[in-house]
């Protein structure tokens, strides 16, 4: 993402990276290539995001707030890279056929004070989060949807009074058992940002060291860890110079590192899949670029032929091609992209097609002003709309779709604005059409648990963040109403089948395309990465699981030894 | 110094003023193969989404006379107007007048210019708006000064003792007497529109749909391909040219100017 101060430290850090090439060149030798001493356990530095928020479990940020979050507190369940839920804090799982009793034992483990950790801490947690009143962008969040009762000391029984497909990633692999005994006596979690009780846990590390202005921090393992000791001695989470992770990584002063997630063409990616040095691996449709219309908005915005018209207009495929290099795909008007399993790929499709965009706005009463002039309304009124793109979205696409929307006559007011006033604007509905960038804040991403779909397109969205504005259709609530209670994976299937048709056909929001999450690392260092399938806590898809960092593989809760 | 600096500046208005023809291609050609190395076609190659560099580069010579323009303009009817009336009407209008102008002097422009255009939202004429707004306080003190100083001269005092009106005599005696002072003067905002607009938009806060060097900096600094190929010699250089060579003309003209202008300078010497 290009930003403001990214562009003001722009000088400072292109100089701070080619100092790092120039004296490691001078050595001889590539930098960051004598990082690894046969052995020994390593140390793993990756990108810093100490400014989304500290990581106590109700003060963290999005995603990457949750995965640092995710280092000090521990959940019952925990994935690892086949996707599946192992008892993790808990040491036995076992769930009723009919899916409403949900049993947990947990294991002997205890807090960071020595207090042992108990069936009560799980009850208060979950009280704790589903009564008091938190910011969206705290995306862990476990819904409301289960009683519980303690059946001893360590026994714990979730209740639902119906079935729910989320419950168990939503609540027992997402929820981050806190210490009753700390939280009990904090009545407003959200101003314990710097209590250092707030961060009193389970988890396999220990914050050794943050400094916000300098944007770093610093995680060493615990020794005593329930599962043994972390495979990865110390995660060092440092500031990329020029906001280009890859370039820094190459510089020697970062391990690991992601591709922009508004996508690259193979001439950037190139040097590190070339490279045997660095190990990368991919995910495809990590990110998704939607453009919203404010049905609210009335006129053509709710004219089912005009958001026809404009997807038709938009050579997407050319997108992906002159933009990428390929390395994206092509959006589905069903929302979830071809990696999610629950993807249908027979929705309706809007292939580049100028004449049916015209045709199609020509038969909805949008008349041309003069031969290849703009349109006007059927009132006389000209088809002008404001544009609202986000600036961490490249500029090239916003004058791709501005120029394809007026190669058709629709006029476009183009607004590129920073991702903070974008939320603003979405939240109040204060738009005509918008182009953003998911996982946003709503996490709302495309190969995550299709019950995000409720997020974009239900009528009663659980937050307008990443809702289709003023979109209802009663089918499409039924459904997705009933695939979160469905338990039969092919039942749900079908369910979820159904309501991307019936979304492509109404589409209230475009899925523009998808680009894959590259990521590179320093295989001598550290090389089991993965991306979670589905993702992780909340479907998190950044490759960030600590379960690779604990135990040093891929699968299971065995920790490597050095 | 004079010289230099004109010709710089008449090269910069002729280019601004004849883009249509000099231009070869459009300045936004979304469709166009991208990231082409360059020919005889493109001379300085394409962008990362096809549109001609080159092209660009004079197109943006447009943006930033369009906002030198309108800005200037407005400093000059803002200034004038508080100068003049500072100076002529004296009293409590000079000393309100004179304060509001100390407060303006005394705030940090630079960063609210960046709140100011980051609250109101990115366009050419929020840019323009912001820089005329808040670098017009140096131009009415220049006037209220000079104006002061002409007062106390015979003619003016003769003009207005045969019963001129304050209108006649700024038209007929004033504003020709400042003329060369406010020239000085507007020289150097000229200049320092060209630094601001290109800041401005070199932080996404210029219009994004104009093409200006300022936000084209920025794009290329932003480019993840930048030190591939050597686009940035082709791309990011010729444009942080342009926009020195624009600020460096201004300057020296005004720099040039000052000394036969400006009293103060005239009395250092």
């Amino acid at each position: 993402m290009t930003t403001p101060i990214a562009r003001r430290t722009f000088l400072k850090g292109m100089g701070g990276t080619a100092g790092a090439v120039l004296l490691s060149s001078c050595a001889g030798k590539k930098p960051g290539s004598e990082r690894t001493v046969a052995g020994e356990r390593p140390t793993v530095r990756v990108v810093s995001w100490t400014l989304l928020g500290f990581p106590s479990p109700f003060t963290y940020t999005a995603g990457p707030g949750y995965w640092r979050m995710s280092l000090l507190f521990d959940t019952l369940l925990w994935p690892d890279s086949t996707g599946k839920q192992m008892p993790w804090l808990a040491s036995s799982y076992k769930a009723s056929d009919d899916g409403l009793t949900h049993t947990l034992d947990l294991r002997d483990v205890k807090w960071d004070d020595g207090m042992p950790v108990t069936a009560r801490d799980v009850a208060f947690t979950y009280e704790y989060y589903t009564t008091k009143t938190f910011t969206p962008l705290l995306v862990g969040i476990p819904p409301k949807i289960a009683s519980l009762r303690t059946t001893g000391d360590k026994t714990i029984e979730f209740r639902l009074e119906r079935p729910n497909a989320t419950f168990v990633q939503k609540v027992l692999g997402t929820m981050p058992i806190v210490p009753e005994h700390i939280w009990s006596t904090i009545n407003d979690p959200m101003s314990a940002a710097s209590d250092p009780r707030a961060l009193i846990g389970t988890g396999p590390y220990k914050l050794v060291a943050r400094d916000e202005a300098q944007d770093n921090e610093a995680y060493e393992a615990k020794d005593g860890y329930f599962l043994g000791r972390p495979y990865v001695k110390r995660i060092e989470m440092l500031p990329p110079a020029n906001d280009d992770p890859l370039a820094t990584m190459k510089a020697g002063q970062l391990d690991a590192a992601a591709g922009p997630p508004d996508g690259a063409r193979n001439e950037v990616l190139g040097p590190y899949r070339d490279d045997p040095e660095y190990g990368t691996i991919t995910a495809d449709a990590a990110f998704s670029f939607p453009l919203y219309f404010n049905l609210n908005r009335g006129g053509a915005l709710a004219d089912l032929r005009f958001r026809r018209a404009c997807l038709h207009a938009i050579d997407r495929e050319d997108i992906v091609r002159r933009l990428l290099t390929g390395n994206g795909q092509v959006g589905s008007a069903g929302w979830l992209a071809p990696a999610n399993p629950f993807h249908e790929p027979k929705v309706r499709e809007y292939p580049f097609d100028r004449t049916e965009a015209e045709r199609l706005l020509d038969e909805g009463g949008y008349k041309r002003s003069s031969p290849g002039g703009p349109r006007t309304n059927q009132n006389g009124s000209s088809l002008r709309y404001v544009l609202f793109i986000s600036d961490s979205i490249p500029i090239a696409l916003a004058e791709i779709v501005n120029a394809s929307l007026k190669a058709v006559g629709i006029d476009i007011d183009l607004q590129r604005i920073d991702l903070v006033r974008l939320f603003g604007v979405k939240l109040s509905a204060n738009y005509d059409m918008l182009v953003t960038l998911y996982p946003g804040p709503a996490g709302a991403g495309p190969t995550g648990d299709p019950e995000i779909l409720r997020s974009v397109f239900h009528s009663k969205p659980p937050t307008p963040l990443s809702s289709a504005t003023g979109y209802g259709n009663p089918e499409v609530d039924r459904l997705i109403d009933a695939q979160v209670a469905t338990l039969d994976l092919g039942e749900r299937k079908r369910q979820v089948s159904q309501i991307q048709k019936l979304v492509a056909e109404d589409l209230p929001v475009a899925t523009l395309y998808y680009t894959s999450e590259f990521y590179a690392f320093r295989k001598k260092v550290f090389d089991p990465w993965y991306f979670t399938p589905g993702g992780f806590g909340p479907g998190i898809v950044a490759p960030y699981n600590k379960q690779v960092y604990i135990t040093g593989q891929k699968t299971g809760t065995q920790v490597r030894q050095a | 110094m004079l010289g230099v600096g004109t010709v710089i500046i008449g090269a910069f208005c002729f280019v601004a003023l004849f883009a249509p023809w000099l231009a070869p291609h459009p300045a936004i050609d979304p469709f166009g193969e991208n990231y082409q190395r360059p020919s005889a076609t493109h001379l300085l190659g394409t962008n990362d989404n096809g549109s001609d560099i080159f092209s660009r580069l004079i197109w943006g010579s447009q943006t930033t006379l369009i906002v030198v323009v309108f800005a200037t303009t407005m400093v000059l009817a803002i200034g004038l107007t508080v100068g003049l009336t500072a100076g002529l009407r004296g009293g409590f209008v000079d000393t309100a007048a004179m304060r509001i102008v100390d407060v303006f002097l005394g705030l940090p422009i630079l960063p609210l210019l960046i709140f100011v255009a980051a609250l109101a939202g990115p366009s050419l004429t929020v840019s323009i708006l912001m820089i005329g707004l808040f670098t017009w306080p140096q131009t009415a003190r220049i006037v209220r000064s000079q104006t002061l100083t002409l007062r106390q001269r015979g003619f003016i005092s003769s003009a207005r003792g045969f019963g001129a009106g304050p209108w006649y005599v700024i038209r007929r005696h004033l504003i020709p007497s400042l003329g060369p002072v406010i020239a000085a003067n507007l020289v150097f905002v000229a200049g320092l529109s060209v630094a601001i607009e290109a800041g401005l938009a070199f932080l996404g806060l210029g219009d994004p749909t104009a093409v200006s060097w300022g936000a084209e900096i920025s794009r290329a600094v932003g480019n993840p391909q930048i030190l591939i190929d050597l686009l940035w010699l082709r791309w990011l250089v010729p444009t942080g040219l342009a926009l020195t060579f624009a600020v460096v003309g201004f300057t020296l003209v005004g720099v040039s100017l000052e000394p036969s202008f400006n009293p103060r300078s005239n009395r250092a010497r």
